[in-house]
């Protein structure tokens, strides 16, 4: 017997252009103590769903039908006040999507966690505390912090805060709307492990929504992957995964780069999912869809069981899918022979450092003389060569945007050079430095932010050749215009031209620019998380847009990233940054296959692998990145370091050459090839 | 940030400010037309009468010396004789203090609490005819001038409907017995008290339902929504809660802007205070005595905002926990 059933609901929300149909005649189970995972890109209706199984729908929000049933009960009959009391939070708790700010920011921690209790069950205020404690203890946190605001506890002790108040009148079912979304990859995956064993230890079901496959592939028993409010694929995750049949579920799980699998392509899904005020007729995913044909335009594939194993699947074409597999064509991964000539560098950043004068207060500054300060990059030396993509990966704040910036002196450094094509850019007058930027361009993490959304495709990406005073005639201006849409594959470009951002889906945005960024025929780009704000779909079709112009206009391009796996497949060689300093250089098959640094072995096992049969967790570092105001002593990895022995306390590592181009700077990292973390 | 020094920082700041407002206070007053001397003086007076005149009042000083005079002798609260009455200016404000003081009081408590209200009310009837109506009068109070609504009640009770007096701050003479005289002053508050939360509370409720119903849409309000915590708990415990810091803010904020309208309401029902005495002393140009008006409101309006500042703090834990010292 099921814990929950969900039949066929229904849900949609009021507009003033119509209703928005977020959850289409969905149906599924969860069992006792087991995990569902749903999947899909975002808009797909997941979290509507989630809200509507807890009745908090939004004031334009309405069932349309359906029903939900626990013990024989069915939720969405039950009177409001019944519902309240007994089954939110004592049957079904929520972690939402973004719970960084699911705590109220002018109460006590522990308190949120206290009124839980108390509002559903019948217990003296002390006990309450005593078990809020318990609960804290239980997700990893030092009880003594019970009274602490939410603001003192960093990103990942929130989040775990989050957990042990939904876990607090203990509820049956979890539903954790993207609860790692907002974290780290060693954040992440600390909480997800926790998760995991606390869901064991009591018995807990889950339904976990999130869009990163890899995170459903290690945690979740069950799968459904949603699309345009509906599910079309649903079955165990090792079916779903090894061998999935619904052209959607195919191409998401293509989509993912897999970290441990050999280096090769980055795939996406071209399009993106409907408006679901007005869906496409028949199967909702025709217009994406590589096999689609008269009928699928016409008639609503259903869901039918394809297997003994209670796959559901709603395609008309299961059949072909099944003979010919992989119907989504594969980028082509790129050529060994381009590798070898790069060597020649375009850019030689020298003792780059760069520290922030620290805010302290007005009295201690009386009291100090010196000035404390953040040190965002201290001290570091890479050469990039032409033509390569270089990565450079690592936690948020361990100085990778500070770097960018530094190195295109976009923030002045406060020491070190940077030798672009010959000349120290560090040295320019504001006027040099302006013709140089015609050579050296940035890419910025959010496409929606960096473009005025009063202006159209065109204006935007012509406007650095108005900056320059090049744009020339009207006519020169469009044509050059045309030609960045053309590289970027946005054609025919008259179509582009004149829209406006909010006109473009995620990815064309950062592809228009990527165009600004190339409008000026720079040599070089920074991209600074370019794909981190878009859906892992459509990732891929950006990332091959910086491989293909690297390949054939020979564009050389520093990828700054949190996200190893992608860093792996595009990149010709990756650099590890820890606290402001280089940890680790190398080729992506020397810094990815053999890491020499403890921090970089770690980051690498933190990756989920989208594959369910390779699961588990490798060493994860303790904690979180401290603070670089004072960052620790010697090597500044040591109080995290699984390796660290004594003299790791006091001498700070130098960067050394290990085989072929590779440097690590640990002092263990001679010994790295014995323990290094296992490969697929 | 500690407290401390965050609080200290507000404090030379307030000082700061004040020196700039007295600054601009004595040049501005010197600079306002007509020569206050022809006031005073009788242009029949002999010549030593003039310079006695002059001097008594320091006027044949050097413009320097002038203002260091005022400045030393304002932070001694002397604020020399009214030309007018020549009764020093700092009794007579005395006088009038208190009256100021309880029109405050009673506006201020009396606007916060309507405006607050009624915003929240709003907040939690979103989209109903409560909301509405509240916004809609709300944004008419705030957008018609007030004395114009102050006008109407007085037309409204001083001629067609004689029922509450519409002017002064008691009767003359005032009734028998501490009872009484109490009830009769608050008779002579209602217009002038009433008029200003009329004019008010519009700015109160809508920045109030504003923030709430941002509050309201904030995942830790649907988090307590899912937590099953009742209805009431919502409103008050967790959104209420969280929007007081910029609330508390606001009270203090206004309290400057509110002091302009004290001047004009206080005209209007010739209540007997601060406000009245400083547009007749300007009127009249009356150096002495609109400067020491000036000087009290000014101080109340730089206190005002040093309040604003340290009840923030004290509000908001993310300022407050610095308060340890250390960071
Ligand atoms: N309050 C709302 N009013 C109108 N449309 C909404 C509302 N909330 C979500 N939607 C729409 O419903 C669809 C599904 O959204 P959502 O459930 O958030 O998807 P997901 O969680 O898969 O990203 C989207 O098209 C979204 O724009
Ligand atoms: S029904 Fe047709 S369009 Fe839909 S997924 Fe299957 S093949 Fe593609
Ligand atoms: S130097 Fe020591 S602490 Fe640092 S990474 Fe290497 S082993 Fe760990
Ligand atoms: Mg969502």
């Amino acid at each position: 017997m099921a814990l929950i059933q969900v039949k066929d609901l229904k849900m949609y929300y009021r507009t003033l252009r119509g209703h928005v149909r977020a959850v289409d005649s969905i149906s599924f189970e969860i069992e006792r103590g087991k995990a569902l995972g749903i999947a899909g890109e975002s808009g797909c209706g997941k979290s509507s769903m989630a809200s509507a199984i807890l009745r908090l729908l939004p004031s334009n929000g309405a069932y349309h039908g359906g029903s939900i049933i626990m013990d024989g009960q069915d939720l969405l009959r039950m009177p409001e006040e019944q519902f309240r009391k007994e089954i939110r939070w004592k049957r079904i708790s929520m972690v939402f999507q973004g719970a960084m700010n699911a705590l109220n920011p002018v109460h006590r921690v522990g308190e949120q966690i206290v009124e839980a209790i108390l509002s559903h069950e019948d217990v003296s205020r002390a006990e309450a505390v005593s078990r809020a404690k318990e609960l804290l203890e239980l997700v990893g946190i030092n009880p003594d912090r019970f009274s602490e605001y939410p603001h003192e506890f960093s990103g990942g002790m929130k989040q775990r805060s989050v957990i042990a108040m939904a876990l607090a009148c203990h509820p049956d079912l979890i539903i954790a709307d993207e609860p790692t979304t907002a974290l780290d990859v060693m954040v992440q995956a600390q909480i997800l492990k926790a998760l995991g064993e606390l869901r064991e230890r009591l018995g807990l079901s889950m339904m976990l929504i999130t869009h990163d496959l890899s995170v459903i592939a290690q945690t979740c028993d069950t799968v459904a992957i949603m699309y345009a409010g509906k599910i079309v694929e649903y079955g165990s995750v090792m079916d779903v995964y090894t061998n999935p049949l619904h052209p959607y579920a195919l191409g998401l799980l293509g989509s993912f780069p897999n970290i441990k699998a050999e280096r090769s392509e980055v795939r996406s899904l071209p399009g993106f999912p409907p408006n679901l005020l007005a869906p496409p007729s028949g199967c909702r995913f025709h217009p994406r869809c590589p096999l689609a044909d008269e009928r699928c335009r016409q008639e609503e594939p259903q869901m039918q069981r394809v297997d003994d194993n209670g796959r559901m699947v709603a395609c008309h074409k299961i059949d072909v899918v099944r003979q010919e597999g992989d119907i989504w064509e594969a980028i082509r991964p790129r050529s060994a022979a381009q590798e070898e000539r790069q060597k020649e560098p375009i850019l030689e950043v020298r003792n780059m450092v760069k520290h922030f004068p620290v805010r302290v207060g007005f009295l201690q500054s009386l009291r100090n003389k010196e000035q404390p300060a953040l040190k965002a990059v201290d001290d570091v030396s890479f050469s990039v060569y032409k033509g390569e993509i270089l990565g450079v990966v690592g936690e948020s704040g361990c100085g990778k945007t500070t770097l960018a910036r530094s190195l295109l002196r976009l923030i002045e450094p406060t020491s070190g050079s940077a030798v672009f094509q010959g000349s120290d850019i560090t040295t320019k007058t504001p006027d040099e430095m302006k013709a140089l930027r015609r050579k050296m361009q940035v890419i910025f993490q959010d496409p929606y932010e960096s473009m005025n959304p009063r202006m159209d495709v065109q204006t935007i990406i012509s406007e650095p050749l108005r900056i320059q005073g090049i744009a020339g005639s009207v006519r020169e201006a469009q044509e050059a215009v045309a030609a960045a849409l053309r590289d970027v594959e946005m054609v025919p470009p008259e179509e582009y031209m004149t829209r406006y951002p909010h006109e473009l889906s995620g990815g064309q945005r950062q592809r228009v620019a990527v165009a600004r960024a190339l409008v000026l025929d720079p040599d070089f780009i920074v991209a600074d998380e370019p794909v981190s704000m878009l859906d892992v779909s459509i990732r891929g079709e950006v990332l091959n847009l910086m491989l293909n112009l690297s390949r054939s206009k020979g564009v050389t391009f520093v990828y700054i990233t949190h996200d190893l796996a992608t860093a792996r497949h595009i990149c010709d060689r990756i650099a590890v940054m820890y606290l402001g300093k280089l940890v680790e250089l190398g080729t992506a098959d020397e810094v990815i296959g053999n890491p020499r640094h403890p921090y970089t072995a770690a980051l690498i096992g933190a990756v989920f692998v989208p594959d369910p049969r390779h699961r588990g967790f490798a060493q994860l570092l303790r904690g979180e990145i401290p603070s670089p105001v004072n960052p620790p002593s010697g090597c500044r990895l040591h109080p995290r370091c699984p390796y660290a022995i004594d003299i790791c306390r006091e001498v700070e590592p130098e960067l050394l050459n290990y085989e072929g181009t590779h440097q690590a700077a640990c002092h263990r990292a001679h010994q790295m090839e014995d323990s290094k973390i296992k490969m697929v | 940030m500690g407290f401390r020094s965050y609080l200290l920082k507000r404090v030379l700041y307030a000082i700061l400010v004040l020196f700039v407002i007295l600054t601009f206070n004595f040049v501005l007053f010197r600079l306002m037309p007509g020569d206050p001397e022809k006031m005073i003086i009788d242009p029949n007076f002999t010549a030593e009468a003039k310079m006695e005149l002059r001097r008594q009042y320091g006027l044949d000083e050097p413009l320097f010396k002038q203002y260091i005079n005022y400045l030393s002798s304002l932070l001694r609260f002397d604020m020399g004789l009214s030309f007018n009455t020549r009764r020093p200016v700092w009794s007579e404000l005395k006088e009038r203090l208190p009256n100021t003081i309880v029109l405050f009081a009673a506006t201020f408590i009396g606007t916060a609490t309507v405006g607050i209200s009624l915003g929240v009310y709003a907040a939690a009837n979103r989209d109903k005819f409560a909301e509405k109506f509240v916004v809609g009068s709300g944004l008419f109070a705030y957008a018609v001038p007030g004395f114009f609504i102050q006008l109407l009640l007085l037309l409204l009770f001083g001629y067609y409907w004689p029922i509450l007096p519409i002017h002064g701050t008691m009767s003359a003479p005032p009734p028998e017995g501490t009872f009484a005289i109490l009830l009769d002053r608050i008779w002579h508050l209602i217009l002038p008290a009433g008029s200003n939360v009329l004019i008010g509370f519009g700015s109160w409720a809508l920045y109030t339902r504003n923030t709430m119903l941002e509050a309201l849409s904030q995942d830790y309000v649907v988090t307590a929504r899912a937590k099953g915590i009742h209805r009431r708990g919502i409103l008050y415990h967790h959104a209420l809660r969280s929007v007081l810091p910029p609330i508390i803010t606001l009270i203090f904020m206004s309290l400057p802007g509110a002091v302009s309208g004290a001047v004009i309401t206080e005209s209007i029902f010739s209540w007997h205070g601060v406000g009245r005495y400083l547009l007749d002393a300007t009127l009249k140009m009356d150096y002495p005595a609109a400067q020491g008006a000036f000087y009290l409101i000014a101080l109340a309006v730089i206190v005002s905002n040093l309040l604003a500042d340290v009840a923030y703090g004290l509000v908001d834990p993310r300022i407050r926990v610095g308060a340890g010292g250390q960071s």
